[in-house]
């Protein structure tokens, strides 16, 4: 059956005709030879059964008369009836009287001896019938007759002959039936396969089916017609919608990088291509991993593959490539499209854009941010050196003032010396040295000349201190983490900013003892401190204000609790109002009027403590007696820590 | 043996309708000159049929009785006898059965020749059709038939 249905329509429709008409023939044509052979076969034993009635009644005399002879004679009439094969007449007691045997008459059957029961017997060659002769009423012998069906096989190969003349005839008329009826069913359709075929190589929904006559064919085509209708309409629309959906996706600013399940490009969109400077036909179908782009190392440690290991969405930031042998950064969003929990990804989106240019200035604005500082203690800290600048040249002065004086007298013990070395004193001499002295006031200068020498040397100290200070709180040259003491980086830090608190507060200090080294940004950590301190100040400041003379205090404590490193910085000023202790973190946020913050300081702490260094950092405040802030720093840090 | 002979010649031999006064009248069955036959005839016959009459052995007696035979059998050999009782048959249908060679010569119709120890029936078709009889042609089958024509003393 499978031979019939890869066959064409055509071939089909003819087929289906021949068969029809051939099995209709076939089963008419059985159903005549089935009857003529039922009808042939009672038409011979009747014809047997008369045959045995007359040739019966022609023995009779015979038998009577008991001439076998005479039998014989009556039974050699037989021979006209060629299908007679054999008889054999019995008389009244059964026994043979006299027999006929055709010539032809196979010796395979064997003529009973004896009459046999009354039968006709059939089968397959042959029919037998064995009747009673009766005589006027009276039974006088039997007879046997046989006859061969030669005549009905003659007849049955006819038929059958005759019917298979007929189907090859009734088969061909309907194959050329069929050949000249198939342009009105296949050729419609081939048509319309013509049309499918067209429309499928140029792509184009306008093209329309021919219609041939309004039959089921008609109404398939004119459904066709109708459907391709449609799909141009449905097409149109998708094609434009797509047009647009492209243009958006072409025009969007942010890298767009599409990817199937396999991980292989396919899409690519404009900003990928300026970002990675490689145009959409070089990457399409490769893997994100070896598409032309110089991954570099230190960012993306595991692969690119990776990435994909993904649920819903993930962030990556500063993903590290190169770009003419230029480093440049990434901020990526990784999307596993459609994601279901437990099945295969579809396909995977990239978006995110080249950030190196924000890198550098973020970079620049924290660089910003530690010159900011300095720049905000730089009066003070000019400050700070003015007064002992000014007391080293105050002594400085002093001395120079009283060098003309010693100079005298210096001079006189020269002379004097040399007199008393070429003979005696000469009275001038010495008059003059006594001059000098009395001129000089040396109780004064003994006792005020050392004091100024020692007094410029002090302030020649505070400078050089304040300017040590200075260069340890900027730290400058060490961007990697390292191990400091934090107590003396809190100290430092107080010392630069010396002048932001000495006003308002005393500051102290209670340091634990043997504290750990702790690796962290020193320069970033000191300046979490400064701010800090700065706040404090700030907040007893306004708290002090306008009571001249008293002054608050700012205690900064450090311990050791297990693993971590705490700092607590205690101001007593007027606490943090409640209705803002949530947003003091907010980048942005402050209090302070224009000019005074910038609202970073916190929320740089808080990044730099809590994101930075993987510590914490929270506050405890009470309105009206102060705030202390609180700092935790692991003393190890962990070693997969981010950098900055 | 003979009378079954007898019997069943009325089964092969038709008879003008005149031969009967009415339809159910009986066939009869006549024997001359032999005893055995009669008796075994007139004990065998009764109450059988043939072609739809009975059948009725007898006697004659007379040539009257003669004359209303349909077979008459004639059981002896002498020609004067049995060309005598011919002539008493002139113009009657009655079929005449002999047993003498000479029988169908004198003027008989039927002659039982016994020949090989099994009788023979001789038949002479032309002196039954002359009586208005018809026999039946199997019989004519069974039997030898014999022109006597003219010689056989035909008066």
């Amino acid at each position: 059956m499978s031979g019939f249905s890869s066959l064409t329509l055509a071939r089909k429709l003819i087929l289906t005709m021949m068969a029809t008409s051939s099995t209709a023939l076939v089963v008419a044509c059985v159903s005549f030879l089935s009857y003529d052979a039922i009808v042939l076969r009672h038409n011979t034993v009747d014809h047997l059964h008369g045959l045995a009635n007359i040739t019966g009644e022609n023995v009779a005399a015979a038998l009577t008369y008991n001439d076998p002879k005479s039998a014989h004679l009556v039974l050699d009439a037989l021979r006209a009836e060629p299908h007679i094969v054999a008889a054999r007449i019995y008389d009244a007691k059964g026994r043979s009287f006299a027999s006929y045997e055709r010539t032809s008459f196979p010796s395979v059957i064997q003529l009973p001896e004896v009459a046999p029961a009354l039968v006709n017997h059939l089968d397959r060659d042959y029919v037998s019938e064995c009747d009673a002769i009766i005589f006027d009423g009276d039974s006088i012998g039997y007879i046997y007759l046989v006859s061969d069906l030669q005549e009905i096989h003659v007849r049955m190969r006819r038929f059958v002959m005759f019917t298979l003349v007929l189907l090859a005839a009734a088969s061909a008329a309907g194959f050329l039936v069929a050949l000249s009826l198939r342009r009105f069913i296949s050729k419609p359709i081939l048509d319309l396969v013509e049309t499918t075929k067209r429309i499928s190589r140029e792509k184009n929904y306008g093209v329309r089916a021919p219609k041939f006559a309004p039959d089921e064919l008609g109404l398939l085509v004119d459904s066709f017609n109708e459907m391709l209708e449609e799909i141009e309409f449905a097409e149109a629309a998708l094609r434009s919608a797509h047009e647009q959906s492209e243009l958006f996706i072409k025009s969007v600013p942010s890298i767009l990088i599409g990817t199937d399940a396999d991980r292989r490009i396919n899409r690519w969109n404009l900003a990928a291509a300026n970002v990675f400077n490689l145009s959409a036909d070089a990457v399409l179908g490769k893997p994100l991993q070896d598409c032309g782009i110089s991954w570099l190392n230190s960012t993306s440690s595991k692969g690119v593959d990776s990435w994909f290991v993904i649920r819903g969405s993930e962030k990556r930031e500063d993903v590290a490539f190169e770009k003419n042998g230029q480093r440049r950064f990434l901020g990526l969003t990784i999307i596993n499209t459609n994601y279901i929990p437990g099945g295969e990804p579809r396909g995977f989106l990239i978006t995110g854009a080249d950030v190196t240019e924000r890198k550098v200035l973020e970079e620049q604005l924290r660089q910003a941010q530690k010159l900011e500082a300095i720049g905000q203690l730089a009066a003070g800290i000019a400050h700070e050196i003015n007064t002992p600048a000014q007391f080293v040249g105050d002594n400085a002065t002093f001395l120079q003032d009283t060098w003309p004086a010693i100079k005298a007298v210096l001079q006189a013990c020269l002379q004097l010396r040399v007199e008393s070395a070429a003979g005696p004193i000469a009275p001038e001499t010495a008059a003059k040295l006594l001059q000098c002295a009395e001129n000089t006031d040396p109780t004064y200068l003994l006792e005020e000349v050392p004091l100024a020498i020692s007094q410029a040397l002090e302030g020649v100290q505070r400078i050089s201190k304040i300017v040590r200070a200075m260069k340890e709180f900027s730290h400058p040259g060490s961007e990697g983490k390292c191990a400091i003491d934090i107590n003396r980086a809190i100290e430092t830090t107080i010392a630069v900013a010396r002048n932001e608190w000495k006003y308002v507060a005393d500051v102290q200090t209670s340091f634990a003892e043997n504290l750990p080294p702790v690796v962290c940004l020193a320069g970033e950590f000191n300046q979490v401190i400064l701010n800090l301190l700065i706040n404090a100040a700030h907040a007893i400041g306004d708290a002090v204000q306008g009571s001249a003379g008293s002054k608050g205090t700012i205690t900064i404590a450090t311990r050791r609790d297990g693993e971590w490193m705490e700092v607590q910085i205690r101001d007593t000023g007027r606490g943090i109002p409640e209705n803002i202790r949530a947003r003091i973190f907010e980048p942005f946020f402050t209090t302070k009027e224009v000019g005074k913050g910038t609202g970073q300081g916190l929320a740089l702490a808080h990044t730099v403590i809590v994101k930075t260094h993987n510590g914490k950092i929270w506050f405890e405040s009470e309105t009206g007696k102060g705030t202390t802030f609180f700092l935790r720093l692991p003393i190890e840090q962990a070693t997969a820590a981010a950098s900055s | 043996m003979k009378a079954a002979y007898l019997y069943n010649f009325a089964k092969f031999v038709e008879w003008p309708p005149k031969a009967f006064r009415s339809p159910e009248d009986p066939t009869v069955i006549c024997v001359v000159g032999d005893e055995r036959t009669s008796d075994v005839l007139e004990s065998g016959l009764s109450g059988k049929r043939a072609g739809g009459k009975l059948v009725e052995a007898r006697r004659p007696d007379s040539s009257s009785g003669i004359r209303s035979c349909h077979v008459l059998f004639i059981g002896f050999s002498d020609k004067q006898r049995i060309t005598q009782l011919l002539k008493q048959l002139q113009g009657a249908s009655v079929l005449t059965v002999g047993q003498s060679d000479q029988f169908l010569a004198l003027g008989g119709m039927i002659n039982l020749a016994l020949k090989d120890s099994r009788i023979e029936l001789e038949i002479d078709p032309d002196a039954s059709s002359a009586a208005g009889l018809k026999i039946s042609s199997r019989l004519l089958m069974v039997g030898r038939l014999v022109k006597a024509g003219p010689v056989g003393g035909q008066p």
